[in-house]
């Protein structure tokens, strides 16, 4: 078969990208990543958060459990305990006041040391006397908690109520 | 096929290849690209895991603590009779029975053993790192506990108030976690897995109104 154009003259042009189109996608995908690693921040941030809860929850069932032993001598929980003390909860015998002292001690320094500015908070409407309502309070510092009645924003609290 | 006499074909093709300038400048912003694309992808396996590992260790703890305290809630007879820092032998209901029953700690299974009298040691809860038991008594019958001791016999003459089981569980971990020691628990390296504590405390009965 004949060809109608026995001349071909092929012409390729291949233009790259230009650079303003270079920038504009790296600047978004620098946007894509900003957002991806402010989410993943953010959500890093609720599970220590949802962690210290877990962990703080744990320790009120203890102290709830604990106060109990001790129904006479709640006001000791939170007054200065003395180094010494600590034997009380490892063998030692103590009378109840320094056995209140003792653990108050104790848990004092559990949320110290694992929650951020931990603080353990014991006490009663007043006088702790019977039909009184003890409260046992933990608070902390955690930058995701809202404001509540108790508590101000920035400082995570949880509490519990017992009627004595 | 018939093929013209007069032909003439002009066929040119330029092909030209990529510079050295242009292939550095390539794999340069390939590289740029790519970091962050590696270290997201690193960071959110990390986060993952992490979560898995957090969500297992507290439903763990919480499983473990339940199922102690719901085998230990119907004593019977004397209750508690003994026990050590990593045993504890006590009374409890079996099929309307009072049966004597030995929980100990394994530590080749990692494990919290019952054992019924009479019968064999079954794995009760597994994945135990370390058990500890204190025993909260009252030798001057005033109602309150007045010692924490390692040990404890019915037979002397105090009173049980409570037992703090001090409980380090295992979560198993992958090994890419690697997060070592956080304030809540630690990597142990050899055998891949994150121990964590479940303590809690065990008012064995109400001695006192």
């Amino acid at each position: 078969m004949p060809l109608a154009n026995p001349s071909i003259h092929h012409k390729i042009h291949q233009n790259g990208l230009a650079l303003i189109e270079v920038l504009l996608s790296l600047g978004l995908s620098s946007v894509m990543f900003l957002v991806l690693f402010t989410a993943q921040s953010y959500s890093q941030k609720v599970i220590v958060y949802s962690q210290q809860l877990h962990y703080a929850n744990r320790l009120l069932d203890r102290v709830a459990h604990q106060v109990w032993a001790y129904p006479k001598h709640y006001d000791f929980l939170l007054s200065t305990a003395s180094p010494a003390s600590v034997i009380c909860l490892y063998g030692g015998y103590c009378n109840p006041v320094a056995m209140a002292q003792a653990w108050g001690a104790h848990w004092q320094a559990e949320m110290e040391r694992k929650l951020p500015n931990g603080q353990l908070g014991v006490f009663c409407d007043s006088g702790c006397i019977s039909g009184d309502t003890l409260y046992i309070r933990l608070t902390w510092q955690q930058s995701l908690a809202i404001t509540t009645d108790i508590c101000q924003q920035g400082v995570a609290c949880i509490d519990l109520k017992i009627t004595l | 096929m018939h093929r013209p006499k007069n032909y003439a074909l002009t066929f040119s093709v330029k092909q030209h290849g990529f510079t050295l300038l242009e292939v550095v400048l390539s794999a340069g912003l390939a590289a740029f690209i790519m970091m962050p694309i590696t270290a997201s992808l690193l960071h959110f396996n990390q986060h993952k895991l992490l979560v898995q590992v957090i969500v297992q260790s507290q439903s763990q703890a919480q499983l473990a603590v339940a199922q102690l305290l719901a085998d230990w809630r119907n004593l019977c007879s004397a209750g508690v009779t003994s026990g050590t820092a990593q045993t504890i032998d006590l009374i409890r209901q079996y099929q309307g029975r009072c049966m004597p029953y030995s929980y100990a700690y394994n530590i080749t299974s990692h494990s919290l053993t019952r054992r019924k009298f009479g019968g064999r040691n079954s794995g009760f809860l597994a994945q135990v790192e370390s058990v500890d038991f204190y025993y909260g008594v009252d030798s001057d019958k005033d109602c309150q506990i007045d010692q924490w001791r390692r040990s404890y016999q019915s037979s002397e003459r105090t009173d049980l108030h409570q037992v703090r089981v001090m409980l380090q569980l295992r979560t198993p971990a992958s090994r890419q976690l690697r997060i070592g020691k956080t304030i809540l628990w630690v990597w142990h390296e050899e055998d891949d897995v994150v121990i964590h504590p479940a303590d809690f405390t065990w008012r064995v009965l109400d001695v006192c109104p």
